[in-house]
């Protein structure tokens, strides 16, 4: 009998569940019986001494080179503890466990070196395994819920004074790419002024941007982008006007996005799609060069602000587990630089981004 | 604007430099301009103000070198403005071509027109008329190539201009171009010349219908020349005008491959050797040139002609590269600096002794 709490009602069977959890694991389990340890209506600190004894025990087995393997049960109401388990797999290869929230019967089984088993017990059913498929790296902390296996948002745990730290909350991205060449009507506005653009490949691109998790799919980002980089010319042999005219400009952009993405083969394959919205900033430069000593006569230069709409998709390689690679296609809009005559150039276009994907 | 085969003609074509309150590289005919911005604050255009103003520019191109002109114009003109690009051939205030400009906010407008086959000089002008607002951007005239309409007419054409029709020569008559009178003979290209004679009985005595020489036209024409006046290595249009009674290829000669008159037993008629810059690009027919088989008193360009090794005569015999007028200095031959320079060919009325 496991008395509830305040508005809780008592479970008639939860002591019971402890111990034919343990006897299973005696007779099924085939584990010795100094080697499964049942704690009945516990006193406060008793479930923690058993897990510090537990970690000693398995750190002493790994030490001598057996393969230690723990796992833990706990039945009945835990509204103190409510709801989350949290595991740790230290770098010697022991395990440090902790019922740390418990929600109702269920509880969570860590089985080093990274798979788990949720039992958990609801009325009318019979105890379930649930087996959660989730990598564990050394010195690492997870928080799961142990119904669905996922994670959670990290809790308060640094005032219980465990130091731990949750699954990867952050990516990076670096990256460098190429865009389209947008030739809207401000770029035919500067041809009919009789400038020729110098480029005649896809704009180089680079970009930053910094994640953080906030659900399981879910991460909220900044990205800070160059957009756009083009430079005209309209030379003095076509002119002959004995000067060389430069129009150059550069688009950046500093914005926010949410990203969806799902995990895939062990987080090692990360799909995801994003949108966003940004503010972007173009300097531009006009220019006159003497067509004989080529030196600078005059340097206009100006700054244009405008906004940036961002949308994309790509896919996220982790051969390891803090860094890897990640390659996305975009779409930008982000009508920035203008002229007199009221034409505004879109800095945007289609993107390709190869680069850097970090994980912390 | 134009393409990277086409050679623009004007200077300035933005309006970008200006000298003071004025157009540095254009002639404000009338009214008054203003330097004024146009897409950027500095990339000037010109403002036209007022209800009457003409701006014009003398363009440094001539028939020899622009068989089809091509506009692109970029303005900004209001719809009561009438803005009107006007071509003058030759400056002479003769206009013989004008476009009206499409009112609009920045409207590119391009022009191909085929210029006259004869003029030495052309003034372009832009010309506003009415209130309003009239902005010009860019004004690009360049050489190109592919015009299709017929070329336009001019009058007065001098001696050997390429002419259409006989009105448009200021003397003679409109004749076909004989190969002789074309730099290099092209029979593929027939054209048609101002002539001063069609034949000898067009000459008085003792001159014949062979070459002459303007000094506004680099190719020679029919004209009314002395009997045998013309010198062995000399440019002719007929034998009766060469002192050998030999015009072979355009050049008074002795000998001809062409039905004329072949060399002695053992001679080979052949073109005299051209210099580096291979020049002249006519040059004399002569049996065995420069193989020492000229006897005394045969006529000779060099010693090297001579059996004797010496070819005497009156001077240094000189003529235009390209063109093969005779000449003493190259400011006696148009276009020299374009390679029609005074080339020495040998000696003048040259003998051997």
């Amino acid at each position: 009998m496991n008395r509830g709490g305040p508005g809780q009602t008592d479970l008639q069977f939860a002591e019971d569940d402890a111990r034919h959890v343990a006897d299973l694991l005696g007779s099924l389990g085939r584990h010795r019986p100094g080697k499964v340890e049942l704690l009945l209506r516990p006193a406060p600190g008793d479930v923690q001494r058993a897990l510090d004894n537990l970690v000693l025990r398995a750190t002493e087995a790994r030490r001598l080179g057996a393969e230690a393997q723990v796992l833990f049960y706990y039945s009945g109401h835990a509204a103190s503890l409510a709801g989350e388990l949290l595991v740790r797999l230290e770098p010697a290869g022991t395990v440090f466990a902790e019922m740390h929230k418990a929600e109702g019967q269920e509880v969570l089984l860590a089985l080093p070196p990274g798979r788990y088993a949720a039992i958990y017990r609801q009325a009318g059913h019979n105890h379930r395994v649930r087996h959660c498929d989730v990598a564990l790296a050394d010195g690492h902390t997870e928080i799961l819920n142990a119904n669905s296996c996922v994670d959670v948002a990290p809790l308060a745990v640094a005032a219980k004074g465990i130091g731990y730290s949750p699954r990867e909350r952050w990516t990076f991205h670096a990256a460098l790419g190429a865009s389209s060449v947008r030739n809207d009507r401000f770029i035919g506005r500067l041809t009919d002024f009789g400038f020729e653009d110098s480029l005649y490949f896809g704009v180089p691109r680079f970009s930053l941007d910094a994640m953080r998790v906030v659900g399981r799919h879910l991460a909220l980002g900044i990205e800070l982008a160059s957009l756009d980089e083009r430079v005209f010319r309209r030379q003095s042999s076509t002119t002959l006007s004995g000067q060389d005219e430069r129009y150059w400009w550069a688009t950046y952009e500093l914005g926010a996005f949410l990203l969806v993405d799902y995990s895939l083969w062990r987080d090692r394959l990360v799909p995801y799609a994003r949108a966003g919205v940004g503010l972007t900033l173009a300097r531009t430069s006009y220019q006159e060069i003497d067509d004989n000593t080529h030196v600078v006569k005059s340097d206009d230069g100006t700054t244009d602000f405008g906004y940036a709409l961002r949308a994309g998709a790509g896919l996220g390689v982790m051969p390891w587990r803090h860094v890897g690679f990640f390659v996305e296609a975009n779409a930008t809009y982000a009508p920035t630089v203008d002229n007199l005559l009221g034409d505004v150039h879109d800095s945007g276009g289609l993107g390709l981004l190869l680069g850097l994907r970090g994980a912390l | 604007m134009g393409s990277e085969c086409e050679k623009p003609l004007v200077t300035d074509s933005g309006f970008d430099l200006w000298c003071g309150d004025t157009l540095c590289d254009w002639q404000v005919d009338e009214g008054t301009v203003a330097k004024v911005p146009t897409w950027h604050e500095r990339d000037y255009g010109v403002e036209l103000q007022g209800a009457q103003v003409r701006i014009s520019q003398l363009l440094p191109a001539t028939s020899d070198d622009v068989s089809c002109l091509h506009f692109e114009l970029l303005a900004d003109i209001d719809d009561p403005v009438n803005v009107v690009l006007a071509l003058d051939f030759d400056d002479n205030g003769s206009i013989e071509q004008t476009e009206t400009l499409a009112n609009g906010h920045w409207i590119p407008t391009e022009y191909r027109i085929t210029p006259p086959t004869y003029f030495h000089t052309l003034r372009i002008s832009i010309t506003k008329l009415g209130d309003g607002h009239a902005v010009l951007a860019q004004i690009q005239a360049s050489s190109s190539s592919d015009c299709a309409a017929p070329p336009l007419s001019t009058l007065d054409r001098p001696l050997g201009a390429t002419c259409e029709s006989e009105v448009q020569c200021a003397q003679g008559q409109c004749l076909s171009r004989a190969l002789a009178e074309e730099l290099l003979p092209d029979t593929g290209t027939p054209s048609m010349a101002c002539e001063a004679c069609a034949q000898d009985s067009d000459c008085a005595a003792g001159s014949v219908c062979g070459l002459g020489w303007s000094a506004l036209v680099l190719e020679p024409f029919a004209a009314c020349a002395p009997a045998g006046g013309g010198m062995l290595g000399d440019r002719c249009r007929v034998g009766p005008e060469c002192a050998t009674g030999v015009c072979c290829g355009g050049v008074c000669s002795t000998c001809c491959l062409d039905g004329g008159p072949g060399c002695s037993a053992g001679g080979i008629c052949a073109e005299r050797a051209r210099d580096a810059n291979q020049l002249p690009w006519r040059a004399a027919w002569q049996c065995a040139p420069g193989g020492h088989g000229g006897v005394a008193g045969d006529l000779c360009l060099g010693s090297d002609d001579c059996a004797s090794g010496s070819c005497t005569g009156e001077g240094t015999f000189s003529v235009c590269g390209l063109d093969g007028r005779l000449c003493t200095a190259s400011t006696d031959c148009p276009s020299a600096s374009s390679g029609n320079s005074c080339i020495p060919l040998g000696v003048a009325g040259g003998k051997c002794q």
